[in-house]
């Protein structure tokens, strides 16, 4: 790759490719809605995510400042079915403010008179006996003998809210002054009931505090938050909760602080609660506990161990099949009153779960955050890594979330960036493999390209191959004459070579022949061989009579070795056999020597030396002849070293020896025919199937003598 | 294909080692161009360990060769084995390079003066 490419294909990466322009429009897009609506947007995964925490990571409960008086199943059994009569609770109350509670919170409501309170029996009876009735009216009223207990120590009545419905009789409320805004700002900031329903003004008059039994409900139905102060009919007023505080306290008011129209939070004496906007608390829930609970049976059979209420938050509530108000929390299922008592925990351990005012913009940071270095650093990565790399980043988004919960408490919403990121992720991922897809169908493209070339070069070096194998002369062209028999035969390699053979008649008693060998393979040495071959056959063409066949070598060389730029040389072994005498007048320029076969004796090759190198080798070489007299049927074997060099599967080469040994093995009258085919059929068994690397070129002319008859 | 160089002064030895054939005939012509380019003297390549050469082998030396003469070097081989010299027998190239039994003779006639630094070795 030049460097200007190098250079371009780096200014892509780092610039808006692999899918970063649409992964960076997608971040801004998701910031922008993040910010303004994701409050709101993100809810349901924001609440699934603190749900998570909740339950995974959920409060250790230290302390236990508070203690619930359940009317449970055991309760029941005792004493009968719920609703008791008022002389019961009114018993129970007792027991318990004499017991010297922090305070008293009642998690239950009387707002009808109790109907076995004995004037009320009378009232509904109408008619009775004087006497009856005189007797009955003597009976203390039942709902009396509450209120005296309710009196009787420090307890908060429970007040529901409702949103809509009659109005209760306004009954007393805590005390809470209210800093840092009017009083007429509160529905707007605090959650507002329109009415309430209260117990008998008799009761409510006679109990020291009332507080709110209501608690936040989100749109899923859970309970996630206590709210400390609501408004009730335009005042504020404490949730239960909250005035036990005030009553254990003492204090004679609850401050609620408010600023920029938001609850900042209250403060009851000397303890201080900070609050969410909305002036309400996310509870930092355990899992129901039954040690918090104590059986109202225990207490009004006086078998509760002492200093079970001593100077602790008691909550009176009702747990029991049937009659229960269950809570839906992060946790599971809880009583309502279980609620309360979780939330005062909280203020105990004094650590509060809390939605920080500065979430939003951590949360939008991380999404900003995490979302850049996802669109800077993934496309730098080899694609595979992408996933790896993307998912360990939303892992880390998602410690972050839990470490800040774990340590601080801080409820930190990691849903909405991983959301966002996520998205990110995948737009890279998604531009990355669009990037991938071009690329493979560039490469594609580039190797069909390639296929086509290498085809059509095939086609030419095909071309090659049928053009110099028509070169070659026909055999069957000099088959009529009795005088000799001649065959050759080249085998090709798969690689376009140089090999070549000639003959042809000079004049009528002369015939030349020669078996060449181009060094070299490819076009190059195909091309060289045809101008090597048109040259010897011109040299020994030119001129009158018969040339001597060194002379013929000699101006071949010369002429070759003047455009010899790639360097390529021939081997040849020339000759000009005088078909009357049987003589040959030979050349040999490097090339192997050639086998004669005589009278059925061991094939011997000619005597080496006395020749020169190939042709090419040396300019201006002065190849002399050499001369051999044939005797009757004497045959001549020319090869190339494609036969002698064929290789086996195991890498031995033919040689020269097991060449002439195949050609001893011919009956004592083979022609040249037979040679030829003995050749090729020793080397084909010899290298058994193995690609050939080289041409194998055979040439064998056999003289019959000047008189011999045809046939 | 291995090869041992040595250098004397302004010449050197090379000594390739196992098969120079189609397959590797082209990494020796470069080696031995290579070879050359650092030769000032002589380039001495001492057959002694190589096994078989190929035509192909054979047309890496004689570019040498030409490389050698147009650059005023002289190029020799020596210590040929028996396969290898009949080899260069067949085709004659033993009238293309001068060919000798040993290094030290090949040395003794085209580089007399890294003799002493043969001899030291």
């Amino acid at each position: 790759m030049s460097e200007r490419r190098r250079a371009a294909a780096w200014l892509y990466r780092l610039g808006a490719g692999r899918g970063r322009a649409a992964a960076l429009v997608l971040l801004a897009l998701f910031l922008a809605v993040q910010l303004g609506a994701g409050e709101r947007l993100f809810a349901a995964p924001r609440l699934a995510l603190f749900d998570s925490y909740e339950r995974l990571l959920p409060r250790v409960r230290k302390s236990a400042p508070v203690v619930i008086v359940a009317v449970d199943e055991r309760s029941l059994a005792r004493i009968g079915q719920w609703p008791w009569p008022r002389t019961v609770v009114a018993r129970l109350v007792q027991a318990i403010t004499a017991a010297h509670p922090a305070a008293l919170g009642v998690d239950m409501l009387w707002p009808e008179a109790d109907a076995t309170s004995p004037p009320v029996w009378v009232q509904a009876q109408g008619a009775l006996p004087a006497e009856l009735r005189d007797a009955l009216d003597a009976l203390p009223d039942h709902d009396a003998l509450l209120r005296a207990a309710l009196a009787s120590g420090p307890v908060a009545l429970g007040i529901a809210g409702e949103r809509d419905g009659t109005p209760d009789h306004p009954g007393p409320l805590a005390p809470v002054r209210v800093v840092g805004a009017e009083p007429s700002a509160l529905p707007s900031i605090l959650p507002a009931f329109g009415s309430t329903v209260r117990s008998l003004p008799l009761l409510d008059q006679a109990a020291a505090g009332h507080g709110l039994l209501s608690v936040d409900r989100d749109r899923d139905g859970l309970v996630r938050r206590m709210p400390l102060v609501s408004v009730v009919n335009g005042r504020p007023a404490p949730s239960l909760g909250l005035e036990m505080l005030r009553l254990a306290t003492g204090a004679p008011w609850i401050d609620l602080y408010l600023a920029h129209g938001a609850a900042q939070g209250v403060t009851v004496g000397q303890l201080a609660i900070p609050s969410q906007a909305k002036g309400s608390v996310w509870i930092d829930y355990t899992a129901d506990d039954p040690r918090r609970f104590v059986s109202a049976a225990d207490v009004l059979d006086g078998s509760v161990p002492a200093g079970t209420f001593e100077q602790r938050l008691v909550l009176l509530g009702i747990d029991a099949a049937g009659l229960v108000d269950h809570a839906i929390t992060p946790l599971g299922p809880m009583p309502g009153v279980e609620v309360h008592a979780q939330f005062l925990e909280n203020v105990f351990d004094r650590r509060y779960a809390e939605r920080p005012r500065w979430a939003p913009l951590a949360e939008a940071g991380l999404t900003a955050g995490l979302g850049l270095l996802f669109i800077g650093g993934l496309p730098l990565l080899r694609l595979r890594w992408y996933a790896p790399a993307g998912i360990s980043g939303l892992g880390l988004l998602a410690a972050a979330g839990a470490l800040a919960w774990v340590r601080a408490r801080w409820l930190i919403d990691v849903a909405a960036p991983a959301i966002g990121d996520g998205g990110v992720l995948v737009a890279l991922l998604g531009g990355g493999l669009a990037d991938a897809d071009r690329q493979r169908r560039r490469l594609r493209r580039e190797l069909e390209r390639r296929k086509l070339e290498a085809a059509r070069i095939e086609g030419e070096l095909g071309a090659a191959v049928r053009i110099q194998m028509g070169m070659l002369p026909k055999p069957a062209a000099l088959a009529q004459d009795s005088r000799f028999t001649l065959d050759a035969a080249i085998v090709p390699a798969r690689q376009v070579g140089g090999d070549f053979y000639d003959f042809f008649m000079i004049d009528p008693r002369h015939l030349f022949i020669a078996v060449g060998d181009v060094s070299g393979k490819g076009v190059s040495a195909s091309l060289f061989m045809a101008i090597g071959k048109s040259l010897c056959k011109s040299c020994a063409l030119r001129g009158d009579g018969v040339p001597d066949i060194g002379a013929v070598v000699r101006r071949a060389n010369a002429e070759i070795s003047r455009d010899n730029v790639e360097m390529l040389f021939i081997t040849l072994f020339a000759g000009i056999l005088d078909l009357a005498s049987g003589r040959l007048l030979f050349c040999n320029a490097g090339h192997d020597a050639p086998l004669l076969l005589r009278g059925g004796a061991v094939p011997q090759r000619l005597p080496g030396g006395g020749g020169g190198p190939p042709l090419c080798a040396l300019d201006d070489f002065d190849y002399p002849a050499q001369s051999l007299q044939l005797a009757r049927g004497d045959l001549l074997c020319l090869v190339t070293d494609g036969v002698t060099e064929a290789m086996n599967r195991s890498g031995e080469l033919l040689g020269h020896q097991r060449l002439a040994a195949a050609l001893a093995a011919l009956p004592p009258a083979a022609g040249a025919s037979a040679a030829v085919a003995q050749v090729r059929s020793a080397v084909a068994a010899f290298v058994d199937g193995a690609e050939p690397s080289d041409d194998l070129t055979v040439l064998a002319v056999q003289w019959r003598g000047a008189d011999a008859a045809p046939g | 294909m291995e090869a041992k160089q040595t250098r004397l002064s302004g010449s050197l030895i090379l000594r390739p080692a196992g098969r120079v054939d189609m397959g590797n005939a082209e990494a020796f012509k470069e080696l031995l161009l290579r070879v050359l380019a650092e030769a000032k003297t002589a380039l001495v390549l001492d057959l002694a360990e190589l096994e078989y050469i190929s035509s192909a082998g054979l047309r890496a030396i004689m570019i040498a060769s030409r490389a050698a003469k147009s650059g005023g070097v002289a190029l020799g081989v020596a210590a040929m084995q028996p396969v290898v010299a009949e080899i260069f027998a067949i085709s004659r190239f033993d009238l293309v390079f001068p060919c000798f039994a040993s290094c030290r003779e090949a040395l003794a006639r085209l580089a007399p003066d890294a003799l002493a630094g043969f001899d030291a070795l």
